[in-house]
């Protein structure tokens, strides 16, 4: 308990250097790691109740592994030892732990958040015409077929709205987080509606 | 520090891992002296593996929801197209066990989670010269230096192989054998850097319209050779009017080829190349009999 107390909940300049200094990864990353705990967290609560160690030991390694990744060490450190009980079959520690590790993953997410909305850039104010928007669309589609990576600067378009209509701004926004998550035929689906939404609006 | 990955096109570096977290960050690290390719399961792994562009390096998760890591990069080795695609483990078992299976499966490295940006940056550039020196190796031993298709050495070894493997298993397997039209003329009347830029995009040409599995060589001067595995004498003569089609459409520099082809598919009593090829070669000497510029394929 007491080594685990000196770790601190969230290393951001560890994690910083993970992504060789590039804030805007890092935003994405921790976006990402912010959307996807909860299904962690319930998949790892749904083993826990009907005591499947096989599956306790696979989410807690994807628990740490996600945890090292954004340097929350003290998550990291309890989703191993989840880990290591879970392989032992010894489920009574997850169950004693539980409440734990959820109050840990709180507080590294609330820190993750003050960091977040300090750099989460507003909509941008300059704004793309409809020809620009295609054009861009179609590169991302290029690239989505042959599953190439798509870096988030790559996306700073479709932050661009201004002007868009609501639909628009929402499709843009559905396609960022799927290419974030490299979920690539749902991407091209998207991609394909707006472009049809671009032309339809001239 | 010398930038030993300095090249002309990236290489393709393909990263798999379940959590797209994770992939985010090797991106980061990577992402500014490799083209990056993602896969976010086993399955989909094997499947890039096999996709143009095709990887310099794999970096592979291992523990992943439908087919583990291990066994990912034992199917990458045992196909010979992905075989000698170097792989990289990254991944949060940091048992020595584990990573000594790792190695023993053929990984070249085994990188454990969480990552530091600069070894990863450096492992990966290390094996990616390594790569491209094998490759370098490899092209130069096997193939043309004018056209980059495979050489003649290659394709009469490759040849045998694919011979005995069609009698054994029974499979149905075609020669083209194709030769530009007036060759000659066109080096004497345009010179010959005309003759040597249209002989590499008639070879072009012919790799792109060629599938992965088929050998294409040039075999001399102005001829090619294409192997076509699994393709009966009928689908032989319809891709040999294809290839005829595009190189007539091509007009490199704005002049006009044209190509004579014979097609042939391997008898059963036929022991060797040798005989293969020869039946190939009269089946061009008609082709170029009946006026040039068409394909004759012998039975």
């Amino acid at each position: 308990m007491s080594v685990e107390q000196e770790l601190v909940c969230w290393d951001q300049n560890s994690a910083l250097k993970r992504v060789v200094n590039q804030e805007s990864l890092l935003v994405n990353v921790l976006t990402l790691f912010i959307e996807e705990f909860p299904e962690h967290l319930h998949v790892l609560k749904q083993s826990i109740s009907t005591n499947d160690c096989q599956q306790a030991a696979r989410i807690s390694h994807a628990i740490k592994g996600v945890a090292s990744t954004v340097s929350g060490l003290q998550l990291e450190q309890i989703a191993a030892e989840f880990e290591l009980s879970a392989k032992q079959q010894k489920m009574d520690v997850l169950i004693n732990k539980l409440a734990e590790l959820e109050q840990i993953a709180a507080l590294l997410i609330q820190q993750i958040n003050v960091y977040l909305s300090s750099k989460i850039k507003t909509e941008h104010s300059s704004s793309f015409n409809n020809k620009m928007w295609l054009d861009c669309l179609q590169s991302l589609s290029k690239k989505l077929a042959i599953s190439e990576y798509i870096s988030p600067d790559e996306l700073g378009i479709l932050n661009s709205t201004e002007g868009q209509t609501e639909s628009v701004k929402q499709l843009a926004k559905e396609l960022m987080g799927q290419i974030n998550r490299f979920e690539n035929e749902s991407a091209m689906l998207t991609i394909d509606h707006i472009q049809k939404e671009l032309n339809n609006n001239g | 520090m010398v930038e030993t990955t300095k090249k002309v096109e990236k290489q393709v570096v393909l990263l798999v891992d379940d959590e797209p977290a994770n992939i985010q960050v090797l991106a980061a690290c990577l992402q500014d002296f490799c083209q990056l390719k993602v896969a976010t399961s086993g399955q989909q792994a094997l499947d890039l593996a096999l996709k143009k562009p095709l990887p310099d390096l794999i970096l592979l998760d291992i523990e992943m929801q439908d087919i583990e890591g291990y066994d990912v990069c034992v199917q990458l080795k045992n196909n010979l197209t992905t075989s000698n695609i170097p792989i990289i483990f990254v991944t949060g078992k940091n048992a020595e066990e584990d990573e000594e299976k790792g190695l023993e499966l053929g990984a070249v490295d085994y990188i454990t989670k969480p990552v530091s940006s600069a070894i990863v940056r450096a492992r990966v550039k290390t094996h990616l010269t390594l790569k491209h020196q094998q490759d370098q190796l490899k092209l130069m031993a096997l193939h043309d230096h004018l056209t980059k298709l495979y050489n003649r050495h290659y394709l009469m070894d490759v040849a045998e192989k694919k011979i005995a493997h069609s009698k054994r298993h029974q499979q149905p397997l075609s020669l083209l054998m194709m030769d530009l039209d007036h060759f000659k003329q066109i080096n004497d009347t345009h010179g010959h850097l005309v003759g040597d830029r249209m002989l590499q995009g008639v070879a072009k040409l012919l790799m792109e319209q060629s599938r992965l599995e088929d050998v294409v060589a040039r075999f001399g001067g102005e001829e090619f050779v294409i192997l076509l595995d699994q393709c009966d004498l009928t689908g032989a003569v319809e891709k040999a009017q294809e290839y005829c089609s595009a190189v007539e459409a091509l007009k490199p520099d704005g002049v006009p080829v044209t190509l004579s082809i014979g097609a042939v598919q391997l008898c059963a009593e036929q022991d060797n190349f040798k005989d293969f090829m020869k039946r190939a070669d009269d089946a061009v000497y008609k082709a170029k009999e009946k006026g040039r510029n068409c394909v004759v394929g012998e039975t």
